[in-house]
């Protein structure tokens, strides 16, 4: 039985691509290896151009957010996230929908609509740049560097490699991320599209997605179990937890902007708001293919007592 | 929905007719004689699943299994199958003949450009009547339309501007039109003239229903409409708002185009969605895109959601839902009428009716997967494009599928078909009804995919395996075959892609009959329908091409079985060809005319048994019904 549905889904290699993107190298083992251990064995991390996209979201959007707002439901987000790590040794739902992750959807709702409000997506797809390898691996070792921008992941009910495996995702993501659109507000010719207007800024549609697969996931893990297994519902657990692990990353940065104060250096707010977005946007692409998009051979065993019925000719 | 339906890169109508394209500056209305006969009754609606003399819903039925109950034409005497008449005067090819039974029968159709309906002698094609209808402005997208519905007086055309339209179906003039964009789309949406038509509309309980076609930047409808006033009942608009980001709702399509299955039981539609927009570009629609590629079932009454069920989530590929069907299966122990939804993704999907959780799935009937893993997020630019099975053309398209309940199995006409695919910026152009489905394709040499082709199947739902397939002739320009229709006395039809109307066999999937339909040979998409006169001893076959519509008719006796038990089969069953199990048998004549109750239920399957007894609300012991 798979209880920490990370472990299994993410490879050694691909958490050791990340440790070598961090210059850790060999330094510490790659599985089950937490952020604190990593962040021990780094030297002075990269975050060069980092500060003035803080600055300028920090400027953009001073005023317009309430932290108590959104720290209030980031409790609550933490709470309702911690309950997915149940969901496995929990299994498939039997007879009825459960209310599992739903359940973080409503907790981070109110965030999002207050965030969408504020400007704050616009704001942050305004002035975050490309979305490209280099400046992933410069913003995640930047997060990783600061012991302080993962506070956030803690009462969440994440296993203790769950912050380096989610970190080595997005390494292990960065070119597929690059390539879907992942691009400033300014390269996309909305004024030349004719519902460009109507396409949501690049970090809405992160975080905007990533609530609603999560709001959708309950539903279709009661609606096709007939074709899912374990191991897909372990992919699906762990996708969930990563939006959600990203949503809440996202929130703190929103949250810090509105406290106003000195918490957090301009730096560590790019690379804590750019982790956070990276890893709801490539949750979100990879849930549907190993949870939704159920090919012949993934499906499970069938076990459908099935006759069809015939009448005479 | 697929691109070739649509392929006007143009403004309006008028400049359509500048460019030779027929069109009507009013409607057109020639009336040569009333068409003979009596109103078709709710009753006959209900029934026409299991009647042999009719064909009174678009694949047959309210609960669209596609099965036509007549048994004339059997593996034996199919030789004698031969052409009755042509009606060629014709443009269109996806329709599906509507026959209202009498002496003589009542045959309608439709034609899409210039857009047509048409009442005609089901025995001669002696033409009783048509109606040409002037479009508003569609902004040309009007490729396609699938026939129509019929009741009491009327016939009714869901017309390419999306105009629902009552005429008398005896003297061929107009009776009222209701448009049938609702007020949000009206108000909202850029450009509401993108939306089009092309599904036949369905009748129930004296309420017409009808979809609508998207595809350039939009969002879909369903509207129910009084059948007698034309006063709509209710609208459902697909797509929720607050389950898509922000806006993006307005371009995310999802119109639901081809007609749906109606459980009168549950008073319940079955509408199939189709695909989100931009059709391959998912990176500007964040989420699942709630309810595209679903299954939307509806309370007849009121238009309320019972429940939804999404089949494909957040689609890159045009892998619409198209078809529902009512089907019969023992599920763990207990007979249960279940909701089998068809897309283009190769699978048959089996839905509990109720709550819309899925059954099971079959084995895939269609070759999946390529340089993209199935289902997969497309590369972005053309020097990437990459290969995909099934391509947007689908291991099915639009074309009706069949379920014989005298076998149990489904007949699916499938193709194994490749295009390469990649993603990129999109765009929409309001002055334009231009197709931009935000990324590209091209079509591949076949000389290098030996393994595309096109096949009839016969799959157990039980097992989800084939149970036979015979191999279609394949062309080198169309690849995709047409749709089945099973029959009473033992045989499918299909058409290749060659345009060959073929029928196999229902047990072993043989080929026993074939006829060209098409001169020079091109595809047919439609499926056949098939009706019994009793007056005449003849089975007929109708089926419409580019060409025009084919009839074909055999003279012979009829002979019938009554069935009075119930058969199951277990679901280990795998290779084997179906064994349609009959037990105690009596044979009977009807060669009168008319449609009595014994008429209705001689050799007819379950679903159509079943629907028969619902009716009449008789008290069978031995029935499985539930």
């Amino acid at each position: 039985m798979v209880t920490n549905a990370n472990e299994e889904y993410i490879t050694d290699e691909e958490r050791r691509e990340f440790l070598k993107a961090l210059g850790v190298g060999g330094a510490v083992a790659a599985g089950g290896v937490g952020l604190t251990e990593v962040r021990n064995s780094m030297t002075a991390s990269e975050s060069a151009g980092l500060s003035a996209v803080g600055e300028s979201i920090r400027a953009d959007l001073a005023g317009r957010m309430d932290a108590e707002l959104i720290a209030s439901q980031q409790a609550t987000v933490a709470t309702a996230t911690s309950q997915l790590s149940g969901v496995v040794e929990r299994g498939l739902p039997a007879d009825q929908q459960r209310h599992e992750f739903a359940a973080v959807e409503e907790a981070a709702r109110p965030i999002f609509d207050h965030l969408t409000e504020a400007g704050f997506f616009e704001v942050t797809t305004e002035h975050l740049p490309a979305f490209e390898p280099s400046y992933l691996e410069s913003a995640v070792s930047s997060f990783v560097g600061t012991e302080a921008l993962a506070e956030p992941l803690s009462g969440m009910g994440l296993g203790e490699g769950a912050g380096v495996d989610m970190l080595s995702e997005v390494i292990a993501n960065a070119e597929e991320l690059g390539e879907r659109h992942w691009v400033a507000t300014d390269e996309i010719p909305r004024a030349e599209i004719e519902f460009g207007e109507y396409i949501p800024s690049m970090t809405r549609g992160a975080a905007g997605g990533a609530l609603l697969w999560l709001k959708d996931l309950d539903h279709h893990l009661w609606s096709h179990q007939v074709v899912l297994t374990e191991e897909i519902l372990a992919d699906a657990t762990w996708h969930g937890q990563s939006m959600a692990a990203g949503f809440q990353l996202m929130a703190e940065g929103a949250k810090t902007i509105a406290a106003d104060g000195d918490v957090l250096a301009n730096d560590e707010l790019t690379a804590l708001l750019s982790t956070g977005f990276a890893v709801q946007a490539i949750a979100q692409g990879l849930l549907p293919q190993d949870a939704y998009w159920v090919s012949e051979e993934m499906r499970g065993e069938r076990r459908t007592d099935l006759q069809r019925v015939t009448r005479g000719n | 929905m697929h691109p070739n339906d649509f392929i006007k890169p143009d403004v309006n109508d008028h400049d359509f007719e500048e460019d030779g394209e027929p069109m009507l500056e009013e409607n057109v209305h020639e009336l040569q004689q009333e068409v003979p006969g009596e109103d078709v009754t709710d009753q006959m609606l209900r029934e026409d699943i299991a009647n042999p003399n009719s064909w009174l819903h678009y694949n047959k039925g309210l609960e669209q299994i596609g099965f036509a109950p007549a048994t004339r034409i059997t593996p034996e005497n199919i030789g004698d199958l031969s052409p009755e008449y042509m009606i060629d005067e014709y443009g269109g090819s996806q329709n599906e003949p509507i026959i209202v039974p009498g002496d003589p029968p009542v045959l309608y159709y439709t034609q899409a450009s210039p857009q047509e309906v048409r009442a005609v002698n089901a025995r001669t094609g002696d033409e009783y009547w048509r109606f040409a209808y002037s479009n508003e402005n569609t902004k040309g997208l009007t490729q396609a339309n699938r026939g129509v519905a019929v009741y009491q007086d009327k016939v009714y055309l869901g017309a390419h501007d999306n105009s629902l339209i009552a005429i008398d179906r005896y003297t061929g003039e107009q009776v009222w039109k209701t448009k049938t964009l609702t007020p949000k789309q009206e108000e909202e949406m850029s450009v509401p003239e993108r939306m089009a038509n092309t599904q036949a509309p369905e009748l129930f309980d004296g309420l017409v229903f009808k979809g609508m076609t998207g595809y350039y930047g939009g969002w879909g409808a369903y509207t129910a409409v009084d059948a007698e006033t034309g006063e709509i009942q209710w609208q459902y608009e697909v797509i929720p708002e607050d389950e898509w980001v922000g806006e993006s709702w307005r371009y995310g399509d999802a119109s639901p185009w081809n007609s749906a299955a109606i459980d009168p039981e549950s008073r319940t539609i079955f509408i199939p969605g189709a695909n989100p927009g931009p059709m391959m570009n998912g990176v500007v629609r964040p989420g699942p895109n709630k309810h595209s590629d679903s299954v939307i079932a509806l309370d007849v009454d009121s238009g309320e959601e019972k429940w939804t069920t999404q089949l494909v989530a957040h689609d890159w590929h045009d892998y619409d839902t198209y078809n529902t069907r009512i089907v019969e299966m023992e599920v763990d122990g207990e007979v249960k009428r279940v909701l089998e939804a068809v897309n283009k993704t190769g699978y048959l999907y089996f839905l509990d009716i109720e709550t819309g959780q899925l059954i099971e799935r079959s084995r895939p009937y269609a070759k999946q997967g390529g340089e993209v893993d199935f289902m997969g997020i497309l590369p972005k630019g053309q020097e990437n494009a990459a290969t995909v099975w099934p391509s947007d053309w689908g291991s099915t398209e639009w074309t009706p599928d069949s379920y014989n309940p005298q076998t149990g199995l489904a007949h699916i006409a499938a193709n194994d078909t490749v295009k390469r695919y990649w993603y990129d910026d999109y765009e929409y152009d309001s002055s334009v009804a231009e197709v931009n489905v935000g990324g590209g394709f091209q079509l591949v040499d076949y000389e290098e995919f030996p393994d595309i082709s096109a096949h009839i199947t016969a799959i157990d739902p039980a097992t989800g395996e084939e149970v036979w397939r015979e191999e279609l002739e394949q062309d080198k320009y169309q690849s995709r075959a047409g749709g089945t229709t099973a029959a009473g006395g033992g045989v499918v039809f299909a058409s290749s892609p060659t345009a060959n109307l073929v029928a196999v066999d229902a047990e072993s999937g043989e080929r026993v009959w074939e006829h060209s339909v098409t001169d020079p040979p091109r595809g047919i998409t439609a499926a056949p329908v098939s009706w019994d006169d009793p007056v005449e001893s003849k089975q007929y076959v109708a089926v419409a091409s580019v060409d025009g519509i084919q009839v074909f008719a055999l003279e012979a006796q009829e002979e019938t079985a009554t069935p009075t038990e119930t058969a199951t089969e277990t679901a280990t069953a795998t290779d084997e060809p179906a064994d349609t199990a009959t037990d105690t048998e009596e044979t009977t004549s009807t060669d009168s005319p008319g449609f009595g109750a014994a008429a209705t239920a001689a050799g007819l399957g379950s679903a159509a048994y079943a629907a028969k007894r619902r009716y009449d609300g008789q008290n069978d012991d031995e029935s499985d019904e539930t």
